[in-house]
């Protein structure tokens, strides 16, 4: 979730500066929507691997993810 | 408050004002075409993603479940330093404001920069998606 605040704070520089530095090329918002299609991809696989980690640990405490520990 | 809240289901909702928000400041920046984009596909199918992930793994609340752990004071000390870092920076630099005015058709000119000269970027994307979407079946499949 956090990360997924962070992919639109980056969208939102992208779309200002292009508003104000190159009106006609609109090279931030196209950009920005690639942004978008690659956080909905990463969003998948993370989830994915979430849901995972919930079927083998019955849980998604990240701290009891340590069975390759020494 | 997404990041605080004791309650993962809250900070779902929390995480959905944020995406209105956000395409309202596309509508404000004349980038239409984006924010309906930005609500459909944030709002519309990445928050339910999450959502169903929250359901089918987490217990939604929990007494002992910490927002923050004890390195808050440094953390804050450098997002205070970091901020004033940007902050002088962004006064002292000299913009390269443009003075044309800004498009009145978004959609149609996305459309047509997308099929000439982002073609490539457009293909090797579709090329991601179909990638991600094996890759999710894949690691998420019950066998």
């Amino acid at each position: 979730m956090s990360i997924e605040l962070m992919f639109n704070a980056v969208n939102i520089n992208f779309v200002a500066f292009s508003k104000f530095v190159t009106p006609t090329a609109l090279v931030g918002q196209i950009f920005a929507i690639f942004v978008i299609t690659i956080a909905a991809a990463e969003a998948t696989v993370g989830l994915a691997i979430v849901l995972l980690t919930y079927r083998n640990f019955k849980g998604i405490n990240v701290d009891n993810i340590n069975i390759m520990k020494w | 408050m997404v990041v605080s809240m004791k309650n993962i289901f809250h900070s779902a909702l929390f995480l959905v004002l944020c995406f209105f928000s956000v395409a309202g400041i596309y509508v404000l920046l004349s980038a239409e075409f984006l924010a309906a984009v930005q609500v459909l596909i944030y709002v519309g199918a990445i928050t339910i993603l999450m959502i169903f992930a929250i359901m089918l793994t987490a217990r939604l609340y929990s007494a002992q479940i910490k927002q923050s752990n004890e390195q808050v004071i440094p953390g804050l000390i450098i997002v205070g330093a970091l901020l004033v870092i940007t902050i002088f920076t962004l006064s002292k630099t000299a913009w390269k404001l443009s003075s044309e005015s800004s498009q009145t058709q978004t959609v149609a000119s996305i459309g047509k920069l997308l099929m000439t000269t982002y073609v490539l970027p457009f293909e090797i994307v579709s090329v991601v998606l179909l990638s991600a979407l094996i890759g999710a079946i894949i690691i998420a499949r019950r066998d």
